[in-house]
């Protein structure tokens, strides 16, 4: 630390006043940069807000200075009032965007962040006498100081900031933010209230930026509209792109370097430099995707470990299942109580089709019903309107005697259902061991601050990872991992939950015989010892009549079977419209 | 005869992890092969190699007599290779015609006409969804959408990656039948990668159990012993 402290006093030694005065410029903008980063590349929200939101905190500094006072106190109030403001907007933005129970795209937030940036220039550039119109505010009086005592005092705040938010984006929390950047969907089925946390990292972040503005204002004493332009507003998604995303030094870098030469070469070549640096854009957007960051620790990595390269995958135990994770025993699992799951004439439409009509029906405590029916029956479409509020287009459904209302994922999985989709929800990006721990948390990851070296896997969670060999792939990414291994992984993340209503669709698909025979065994006795519910989805008759203690038969959106398993079995419709000649060749 | 595909110690993988670890696999014209193995064998890896998605790490492969390593995905396709990967990768805001005739567009309006009809004899549902949005039929809708889609160019050689997965028993044993006509009607190659034993044994006439990405066992389902032995390998 004071090594980057004593680095990075180093320039002022070296360069003129005119440099470090630039490099102060520089640095402010590499912390922009970083916290864009953080809501872009950590958070997954493309934002053209940044400008704005620097805007914001340049303007009330300066207003502050021009209509008030340039004392301590002004500046103060001044930062705060700056922060509160950007606070509240970011967090209406997240409201409009994270909120909504319409699906929207992350263009979508990107328009919004557009519109809300667009709206400030406009309101900035007609603010009158108090923003100064298009001249801006400039010529206030401020803090009397040497550029080198203003290079110093923010240095020491981008050291604080890159420390700060390196910490959080290596913590529980921003493990959980790589997880919600890469599936939201299965975030909220995992408990996580995925719009909070998004609201919340995007309005802390910008808040900073607000504050970055203030003690922008306060060092330059000009704040002009171009600082909220649309040009501005992508220049900071570049420097992003070029420093690469997700990486925050990067991004950093890319803006602190940008920022110092472009005075320089502009003069050296006033025709060519803005072509020159907009082909260097294109060129990496091209070649160097991820950006020069990662490419540049690719390279570092590669000279050290050459020799390593195309090393064939070892696939051999090394270590006992035993020591990736610890075991969790909750003692005080689950009460008798008698009906946990209950179905009141649930109906879904979409549009003019029929998905389901009228169901009915209750599950038991200890029960495990399997929903069997033709394909394009309704099953998926039903279990959907157990595990969200806002799915099914009339009736109601009680976890527990409480009724779910409309209430979002996260809210039902609180109540204690748990989903497992039709093919594979995980998170691609992450190791199995962090998909793992992420689920474990239920929700809520225990720290902003520190990282987890544990994972805690209750019983059925962890018997699924030792039976179906997840331990054997633990620090893969869970991408590279095969469709079985997929299947595997999203089961064990949902038993993490340890809910009382489990929702299995196809859980077995592209799982052999005998990983679905153990599979089985893990359920059953789940069912045996927690009294756990399990909904089960499935194709493969001969297991779900091997494990089932109730089958409930859908056809065409209806139900029109429920009963123990050898009445259903033996059932006419059964045969008819779903067994056909395989059941014939099961007789003989 | 040219063999439909014939593979020469083929390695293969993502990245630096290498999954396929050298495999040698020959299918002549009008053969039905099965590749049964466990969960990460290497199953979908060697498929995706295949389609020339995945770079070929070691080895050397031909279809039809062509030197897969200078052909890209789509020439593959145009020497009539078609597969039905084991993911859903449809069109979701297309409908189930646009995804069909996307899978066929070298064929003429008619023959495509022609060939949907074929396609609807089999899974008669799909008749009644040409005009539904892809991403709005159910998981087991999809699959059907899927093999039709494979099908329906008239595909010289066909790869169905876990093709019955979520599919109910009465249309595992449609596909069959299909895939059985298709073969005796065109003579088209199959190369079936499945953990579904049953269905396999009443399809393909040859398989090879692959393990850590090496094939470990060849043989014919009319060997005795044969499902057993598939049977064994799978649970151990």
């Amino acid at each position: 630390m004071l090594a980057g402290i004593a680095a990075m006093m180093l320039p002022t030694v070296i360069v003129g006043d005119y440099m470090t005065g630039l490099l102060v410029q520089a640095l402010l903008f590499g912390m922009v940069a970083l916290l864009t980063d953080i809501i872009w590349g950590y958070a997954g929200i493309l934002t053209f807000a940044s400008a704005a939101m620097f805007g914001v905190g340049a303007y009330f500094m300066g207003g502050a200075f021009v209509h008030f006072a340039s004392t301590p106190g002004s500046a103060f109030l001044a930062v705060i009032a700056a922060s509160a403001c950007a606070f509240i907007t970011s967090a209406a933005i997240g409201w409009l965007a994270f909120y909504s129970r319409i699906r929207v795209s992350e263009f979508y937030i990107a328009i919004v962040t557009l519109g809300v940036s667009v709206l400030m220039g406009q309101a900035i550039l007609y603010g009158g006498a108090l923003t100064g119109g298009s001249n801006g505010l400039s010529g206030f009086a401020t803090f009397a100081a040497l550029n080198q005592h203003w290079y110093g005092f923010v240095a020491a705040l981008f050291l604080a900031l890159l420390y700060v938010s390196t910490r959080v984006v290596r913590s529980d929390y921003g493990l959980v933010l790589k997880a919600i950047r890469d599936n939201e969907v299965r975030c909220r089925y995992l408990g996580i209230d995925t719009p909070l946390v998004r609201t919340v990292v995007f309005s802390v972040a910008n808040a900073a930026i607000a504050v970055v503005g203030a003690v922008y204002a306060m060092f330059t004493t000009v704040v002009a509209p171009s600082l909220v332009s649309m040009a501005a507003a992508t220049n900071v998604l570049i420097w992003v792109i070029l420093g690469g995303r997700g990486t925050l030094i990067g991004p950093a870098l890319a803006a602190i370097l940008i920022t110092t030469l472009t005075p320089q070469l502009s003069t050296a070549f006033p025709l060519y430099w803005q072509g020159f640096l907009g082909a260097i854009f294109v060129l990496i957007v091209v070649f160097l995707p991820q950006g020069l960051m990662p490419f540049a620790i690719e390279r570092a990595k590669r000279s050290f470990q050459s020799a390593a390269h195309k090393r064939p995958v070892d696939r051999t135990r090394q270590t006992a299942a035993e020591t990736y994770f610890t075991r969790t025993n909750n003692p005080n699992g689950i009460s008798n109580a008698g009906s946990v799951a209950k179905l009141i004439n649930v109906s879904k439409r979409f549009g003019s089709f029929q998905a389901c009509n009228d169901v009915s029906f209750s599950v038991d405590r200890g029960e495990l019903v399997s929903i069997v029916g033709p394909n394009g029956a309704g099953k998926t479409s039903l279990v959907r309107c157990i595990a969200d509020g806002d799915e099914r287009s009339s009736g109601s459904v009680e976890i527990a005697g409480i009724s779910i209302g409309r209430e979002a994922p996260e809210k039902v999985v609180a109540l204690g259902v748990g989903r497992k989709f039709q093919s594979p929800s995980i998170f691609g990006s992450l190791t199995v061991r962090d998909c793992l721990q992420v689920a474990s948390w239920r929700g809520k990851a225990p720290s902003w601050w520190r990282r987890d070296a544990e994972v805690r896997l209750p019983d059925g969670a962890a018997d699924v990872v030792e039976a179906l060999g997840l331990d054997e792939v633990w620090d893969q990414l869970a991408r590279d991992i095969s469709h079985g291994q997929r299947q595997a992984l999203e089961l064990a993340m949902v038993l993490a939950l340890e809910p009382s209503v489990l929702i299995l669709d196809e859980p077995t698909a592209g799982l052999s015989t005998a990983e679905r025979e153990r599979v089985g065994e893990v359920l059953l006795s789940l069912v045996a010892s927690r009294r756990m519910v399990v909904l089960l989805i499935e194709h493969d008759f001969e297991f779900v009549k091997r494990i089932s203690s109730r089958i409930v038969v859908l056809v065409g959106g209806e139900l029109v079977a429920d009963g123990t398993v050898s009445q259903v079995a033996n059932s006419e419709i059964v045969k008819r419209a779903y067994l056909g000649k395989s059941h014939e060749k099961e007789i003989k | 005869m040219t063999p439909a595909l014939e593979c020469h110690n083929i390695r293969s993988g993502y990245g630096d992890m290498e999954i396929i670890a050298g495999i040698d696999l020959k299918l002549d014209v009008g053969d039905i092969y099965a590749i049964v193995g466990k969960n990460g064998a290497g199953k979908t890896t060697l498929v995706k190699t295949i389609m020339r998605v995945l770079p070929l790490l070691g080895g050397s492969f031909t279809l039809f007599g062509n030197d897969a390593a200078k052909l890209s995905t789509n020439q593959v396709v145009s020497l009539g290779i078609a597969s039905s990967p084991q993911d859903r990768p449809f069109f979701n805001d297309l409908s189930v015609e646009e995804n069909l005739r996307l899978g066929a567009l070298g064929q003429s309006r008619q023959q495509f006409r022609g060939e949907i009809d074929r396609i609807v004899e089999m899974f008669p549902f799909i008749g009644q969804r040409l005009a539904q949005k892809v991403g709005t039929l159910s998981g087991g809708e999809q699959a059907m959408v899927k093999v039709g889609r494979a099908l329906l160019p008239k595909p010289r050689l066909v790869i169905l990656d876990e093709v019955t997965e979520g599919l109910q028993p009465m249309i595992v044993d449609r596909v069959r039948e299909v895939l059985l006509r298709d073969h005796k009607e065109r003579s088209i190659t199959i190369l079936v990668v499945e953990q579904n034993v049953d269905f396999v044994a009443g399809l393909a006439s040859r398989y090879g159990l692959i393990e850590r990405g090496c094939m470990v066992a060849e043989g014919r389902f009319s060997d005795s012993g044969a499902r057993k032995r598939i049977t064994d390998h799978l649970l151990v």
